[in-house]
């Protein structure tokens, strides 16, 4: 059976009249309010009560709000419950069943790594040494460890996005990677939706991006900035992203570039992709000429310039993959494969700069499954493949990072590994040969790995890598001296 | 009902139309991942509690959806841990059109069965999310909060467990592992 066959068997399955959801469900559905309030007793209705502050008597302040939810909470209380429900409430109060109005939202929280595995490190949320669970007890991953999506290295501080469990975004910050704060940016903008970017320049400036929603649908694009990672501000000419979701951004030499798409009605493939340039990250302007489209691209700066790479608008030559160079960010030329290889290779899903001109990334091959180590020696113009040997399957490695090494003053790069079990790989010659270094411990992937240092001391330089969070990732060290993980 | 309905607050009106919404979809992921109309209920009625939960966190009401299906799929999977191992059906797949069970007969009709069984949990979801909720890889990686590459790596790895128990059993059955092409 080939996989072909396989596939329209397993899609048989929906052949013929679908199972619609029992009339027990719906009927579930409608009393659920009602049910849970009644099997929380006066604490889940006064739990229901707090939710529904944000949405009662729009324009009343709400602070009034809650002095009058006070009050009907106190009068359930006198209905009854007694001495221990008033413990309770007092517990509920530093642990809320449900997240603070926004407007009392507490700007900073700390966040504490607890490991639970010698290779391990869980973030953990907590508060006044508390935990706190934003009402997410019985959500998923009852450990509620802080899905970092992505990060970026700032004057010696990291800097993440972290959506904390289904719904609310913020800035993540650390200076040594062990203890975080959490700063909502809901406080900026209580309109946010989501943050998707985060990119730093060398003076510890930060961008991020993102998008909210409008209400009727529409999604428009959101950038904010910080000097130092802590205080935030919205981009000043925020219209300019309008009905555009806000996915990458990065600094380069020539300044910050960003790319979004909308979540319009156009077919995915041919969706456009914009693009955005400023010189401080807080004033932005739309460019055109962008050679790709689609859903998806991925974006790098240089140490010369900026690398895209995406679905082509326009056919290439035969020697030409659909990877694009540009100095200035602002126009673009296509590269060349020189090799014979162009026409197998897709679009970049990984990239990282070496220095010295020199790019190793992973081309996503045509089976939408497997990818293909590439490289360029010159900044983007010309790329080859990589015959990587150590892995028993190349076509399976998912990210490549790179790490420079104080042990012998050159770069390694790291790669992570999928088949059954998840991998961490890395080569000391420019991936040419690889070595397992984390095996079963490290599981699932990362989503990303960036190189951040300097971590205890200065010994050590920090990996972080993110992943699903239902499966607990979390922090790794990676030594300067050697590779080896504590 | 309705009368109930009317003097509910907006917000609980709001989300019952939501759930309403997805209601069908999600019973017949769980039903197809599961392979039993009895999980599926039970794993949808956990969820939709759970999601109740947790609504007041859920900032963008236009993914409710996605945001769902994360959190049904993550019972699916605990519940699928939880069997000690993928159960297996050993189902007499000519006769089982005449089960009562909507699931346990779509899949045994369309010989999946004892494929699926090969699968471990998060395979298994995958799967499901892929073929019969029809996502994309790039959805799939969305809904579950997971990397592309993972996605990628699990339904490689699905897909190619399957194909060799299908091997497997037309091998010790006789048959050639074409047959059925």
């Amino acid at each position: 059976m080939n996989e072909q066959d396989l596939e329209k068997r397993l899609r048989r399955v929906k052949d013929g009249p679908q199972p619609e959801a029992p009339q027990s469900l719906r009927t579930f559905v409608r009393q659920l309010p009602e049910t849970e309030a009644r099997r929380r007793g006066p604490l889940g209705a006064l739990r229901s009560l707090l939710s529904a502050v944000p949405s009662l008597a729009p324009g009343v302040p709400a602070a009034r709000k809650l002095q009058v939810v006070a009050a009907v909470a106190f009068a359930i209380l006198l209905s009854g419950v007694g001495a221990g429900l008033l413990v309770s409430l007092r517990q509920m109060q530093r642990q809320p069943l449900s997240p603070p109005p926004l407007e009392t939202a507490t700007p900073t929280q700390v966040v504490t790594p607890r490991r639970t595995t010698p290779n391990l490190s869980v973030l953990s949320l907590e508060t006044e040494g508390n935990p706190y669970w934003y009402g997410l007890t019985q959500i998923g991953n009852d450990d509620a460890a802080l899905p970092i999506e992505t990060a970026a290295l700032a004057r010696g501080a990291y800097i993440g996005i972290s959506e904390l469990p289904y719904g609310m975004n913020g800035i993540v910050r650390s200076d040594n990677g062990l203890t975080w704060d959490w700063s909502p940016l809901s406080e900026v903008d209580a309109g946010l939706g989501g943050l998707t970017s985060i990119a730093s320049d060398t003076t510890g400036r930060t961008v991020v991006v993102g998008w909210t929603s409008s209400g009727d649908g529409i999604k428009d694009g959101r950038a904010y900035y910080s000097a130092d990672g802590s205080a935030w501000s919205p981009a000043a000419n925020q219209a300019v992203f309008n009905g555009t979701v806000m996915r990458k951004v990065i600094h380069g030499p020539s300044g910050w570039v960003a790319l979004g798409w909308s979540e319009g009605s156009e077919a995915d493939a041919v969706r456009p992709v914009l693009e955005w340039v400023s010189s401080d990250g807080a004033t932005w302007t739309r460019v055109s000429g962008v050679p790709i489209r689609g859903t998806s691209a991925f974006l790098l700066a240089t140490a010369a310039g900026y690398v895209l790479s995406g679905s082509p608008i326009k056919t290439g030559d035969v020697d030409q993959p659909p990877f694009w160079y540009s100095i200035d960010g602002l126009t673009w030329e296509r590269a060349k494969a020189t090799d014979n290889t162009a026409q197998k290779l897709g679009p970049l899903e990984s990239l990282t700069a070496v220095g010295g001109g020199t790019l190793a990334g992973l081309s996503g091959l045509g089976d939408g499954m497997s990818t293909q180590l590439v490289e360029s020696t010159d900044g983007g113009r010309t790329w080859h493949e990589i015959q990587a040997q150590g892995f028993a399957n190349p076509a399976l490695v998912t990210q490549v990072a790179s790490l420079s090494m104080e042990m012998d003053n050159q770069r390694w790069l790291i790669a992570t590994y999928a088949d059954e079990r998840a991998r961490l790989y890395v080569s000391a010659d420019m991936g040419r040969t690889w070595e397992a270094v984390v095996g079963d411990a490290f599981n699932p992937v990362g989503d990303v790995l960036v190189e951040v240092g300097p971590g205890y001391g200065v010994s050590y330089r920090r990996v972080l890598a993110f992943g699903e969070p239902a499966e607990r990732l979390g922090v790794w060290l990676a030594s300067t001296q050697e590779i080896a993980w504590p | 009902m309705e009368a109930a309905l009317a003097l509910a607050a907006p917000c609980e009106v709001t989300f019952i139309e939501l759930a309403e919404q997805v209601l069908d979809d999600g019973y017949r992921l769980a039903g197809y991942i599961l392979g039993d109309s009895t999980e599926a209920e039970d794993a949808v009625q956990e969820a939709l509690t759970r999601s109740w939960l947790a609504w007041p966190t859920l900032r963008d009401q236009s993914r409710f959806e996605p945001w769902f299906d994360r959190i049904l799929v993550n019972i699916c999977r605990d519940r699928l841990r939880k069997r000690k191992g993928v159960r297996v059906e050993e189902l007499n797949e000519e006769l089982a059109v005449y089960i009562d069970d909507p699931f346990k007969a779509s899949l045994a009709r369309a010989e999946v069965n004892s494929l699926l069984a090969v699968l471990n949990p998060d395979q298994r979801v995958v799967v499901g999310l892929r073929y019969w909720k029809d996502l994309s890889l790039q959805q799939i990686a969305d809904t579950l909060g997971i990397p592309l590459g993972t996605v990628q790596s699990r339904l490689h790895y699905a897909l190619r467990a399957m194909r060799e128990e299908a091997e497997r059993t037309a091998r010790a059955g006789g048959a050639s592992p074409e047959a059925g092409r």
